[in-house]
């Protein structure tokens, strides 16, 4: 993935630049808003990623540039201000996601991939049937199936099952599923997410021959069909 | 000095009352104006009645009666109305002790007491006056020569204030018809009203200045108490009151006022400190651990990853630790941004029960909806979500396996109650202070916030959380409730 950086901490841009293109990514990392808003605005990078404290442009008001100058590219906005204010800023000024500091690399990662358009496996991802690995998810219906088995799930598991197949093949971490399931952004810091993948995982997977959840320890879980 | 000066330059009460005075005195002197003018104009006009009045008779005599006759002289004048009367004939013969240049003007005029008399006359007029004066007015029977005299001087100074009089002359059988009263009435009203409103308005003006003084020093006096009670306040001591045993004004209820915002900031500086304290006593352990893991995985041989992975897991805490402390320090000061709509608590806790009725139920314990005669509430439903999680959170560590979990909604009020050891009565109260854990032995992670932030989401509803003990012959169980609308 092309991913661009703007982030003036040196430490922390070059902590994330080694930990993408670790992943294989190929990332251009600029230290004030001025440059990384020409930079997007010249190459076609598929995420970018922005740090709202910068010098000589702040990254909400790059992103607000980069709108209104139609760049759709995926922005996942980095800052230190957790308050709710600060979150619905950033989305209103039309970020994809945002990710509070500190935050640990595989959060990031993750939250890249999600964001990532290329090599998307999900054609639409508002039609109303999702279909993977012989699962079949009726979202208007509420109807949910295995190899033709219907499964019963609670409006719970149905949304997870919805939010992994939104996004197969990528990393969901636990605060991704709080945020998307539950629309929480804090830390529950009861077994929320673990107990009820578990139960999905009952339904979906231990009556059938392969699994879809995977566990990825210290990641997250994944979808694959 | 000038320090006294300048306080009573800003006394309240005397710039109330100097503005005050300053109006009565305009006041009095316009309607003192305005007075005046009214009684002069209607004192004219009834000397005017009285003139034409005196010329119509005239009038109706003259063709009958011969002029040396009719117009009298004066001593008969002085004696009766105070009315001269005179007549000029058509050759020129002037009847009567007007002069004859008066006959020349017409209608009502003013003349000077000079000029309406003829020289002579003039004398025998004042000697008239002063004898009219001397017998009637001024009792000189038994008088000495020289005192006589005085008074005659005296008299004579009365003499000049009349000086004017009311003049009416009118054409007559071929003639000129004069008719003349003094015009001391008037005059003494043109200066006697204005002085009488002009002294009622100083003396006023005088009155309600000292009156303005004696408030405002009386009101200085209680704000100098006042002053000196926030003064103290400000030097630490926050549990000083300044409001009086009785209130009597809105100076005394501004007192009140002062007292309920020190409480508040009491309360506030209190719960600051306790956090402050509980942070730094709390956080250690979790603190401590990392920095264990950290050396264990420095040392040769050592398993670095597992010990990297759970000294993350420390700090993951730690991280997580100062978020809520952050939420609720936000949540209390009232900058945490809610949006309040109508909820219905069953529902709520309809909702609470999908997420953690599993949770519940993974720990080894049951749980149960109990949503009869839920009411509805005006809430944040995020900050109420979690909440009921932090409580649920707490009965899965607390109560214990195999315990019964319910989440109730009742009436105004949500909560869960369980069937664990419960909390003892004299820890109820401390239970909800930040950081409090009450079973020191315990090796969990978790730090009391849990409960802080619940009181703080509660609080920021207008209600309160409430624990209780299950009372026998129930099983020993803790009900934690959150109640809107508290008492």
């Amino acid at each position: 993935m092309q991913i661009l950086l703007l982030e003036d901490d040196p430490e922390l841009g070059q902590f994330v630049q080694q930990g993408l293109e670790r992943l294989g990514h190929v990332i251009d990392v600029l230290r004030n808003g001025r440059d990384a808003l020409t930079a997007a605005l010249s190459n076609d990078y598929d995420v970018i990623v922005l740090d709202r404290m910068v010098p000589e442009l702040d990254g909400l008001s790059v992103l607000r540039s980069l709108r209104s100058a139609k760049v759709n590219t995926p922005v996942l906005m980095l800052t230190a201000m957790s308050t709710v204010e600060a979150r619905v800023d950033g989305l209103e000024a039309g970020a994809d996601d945002y990710l509070v500091k500190p935050f640990a690399m595989t959060e990031l990662s993750a939250r890249i991939g999600a964001l990532c358009r290329r090599g998307r496996t999900v054609d639409d991802p508002t039609s109303t049937v999702l279909t993977a690995g012989g699962i079949e998810l009726d979202r208007m219906g509420q109807h949910c199936s295995r190899n033709k088995q219907s499964i019963v799930l609670s409006a719970i598991e149905f949304r997870l099952l919805e939010t992994f197949m939104l996004h197969p093949g990528r990393v969901m971490t636990k605060n991704m599923l709080l945020e998307r399931v539950w629309n929480i952004d804090y830390d529950p810091t009861t077994s929320v997410v673990e107990t009820h993948i578990s139960r999905l995982r009952a339904k979906i997977d231990k009556p059938f021959d392969s699994n879809v959840i995977t566990t990825l320890r210290g990641a997250g879980y994944r979808f694959d069909a | 000095m000038l320090e006294k000066l300048t306080r009573l330059r800003r006394m309240n009460a005397l710039r109330q009352a100097a503005i005050l005075s300053v109006i009565f005195m305009g006041i009095t002197a316009i309607a003192g104006i305005a007075l005046s003018e009214i009684l002069r104009n209607s004192i004219e006009e009834e000397m005017h009645e009285e003139l034409s009045e005196t010329a119509t008779y005239f009038l109706g005599a003259l063709p009958r009666t011969s002029p040396d006759r009719l117009f009298n002289d004066l001593q008969k004048t002085f004696s009766e109305a105070y009315t001269v009367t005179g007549y000029r004939a058509a050759d020129g013969k002037v009847y009567g002790d007007i002069a004859a240049g008066v006959f020349d003007n017409s209608g009502y005029t003013r003349i000077q007491q000079a000029d309406l008399f003829s020289g002579d006359v003039l004398k025998e007029v004042e000697a008239a006056v002063l004898k009219e004066w001397d017998t009637e007015d001024r009792g000189h029977e038994g008088k000495g020569h020289d005192e006589y005299e005085e008074d005659l001087i005296g008299a004579d100074e009365e003499l000049n204030t009349l000086v004017t009089w009311f003049v009416y002359v009118v054409p007559a059988e071929g003639g000129r018809l004069a008719v003349a009263i003094p015009d001391f009435t008037v005059e003494s009203f043109e200066t006697l009203l204005p002085d009488m409103l002009l002294a009622t308005g100083f003396t006023m003006s005088v009155l309600v200045l000292i009156g303005g003084a004696v408030f405002g020093f009386l009101a200085q006096m209680k704000f100098d108490r006042m002053r000196h009670g926030l003064e103290r306040i400000a030097a630490g001591d926050l549990d000083h009151r300044i409001a009086p045993v009785r209130i009597r004004d809105d100076v005394d209820e501004l007192a009140v006022t002062i007292d309920h915002t020190t409480k508040r900031v009491q309360t506030l500086v209190d719960q600051v400190g306790n956090l402050s304290v509980n942070i730094a006593h709390d956080l250690k352990t979790p603190l401590a651990r990392l920095h264990v893991l950290l050396e264990e995985a420095e040392t040769p041989g050592a398993a670095r990853d597992d010990h990297i992975h759970a000294a993350r897991t420390q700090l993951d805490q730690v991280i997580s630790v100062f978020d809520t402390v952050m939420r609720i320090a936000r949540i209390q000061s009232g900058l945490h941004k809610s949006t309040f709509t109508r909820i219905d608590l069953g529902e709520l806790a309809a909702t609470a029960a999908e997420t953690f009725g599993a949770v519940v139920e993974d720990a080894g314990q049951t749980f149960q909806l109990d949503t009869s005669k839920a009411g509805k509430v005006l809430g944040d439903e995020p900050m109420l979500m979690q909440a009921l999680g932090n409580l649920v959170q707490n009965s899965v560590r607390y109560a214990g396996t195999g315990a019964h979990v319910t989440l109730w909604a009742r009436g105004q009020a949500i909560g869960i109650s369980d069937t664990g050891p419960g909390i003892a009565d004299k820890d109820l109260v401390r239970a909800v202070e930040p950081m409090v854990q009450l079973d020191a032995s315990r090796s969990s992670d978790g730090v009391g916030l849990g409960l802080a932030l619940v009181k703080a989401i509660a609080e920021i509803h207008k209600g309160s959380l409430e624990l209780s003990n299950a009372k026998a012959p129930a099983p020993q169980g803790l009900t934690a409730g959150i109640y809107f609308n508290a008492r």
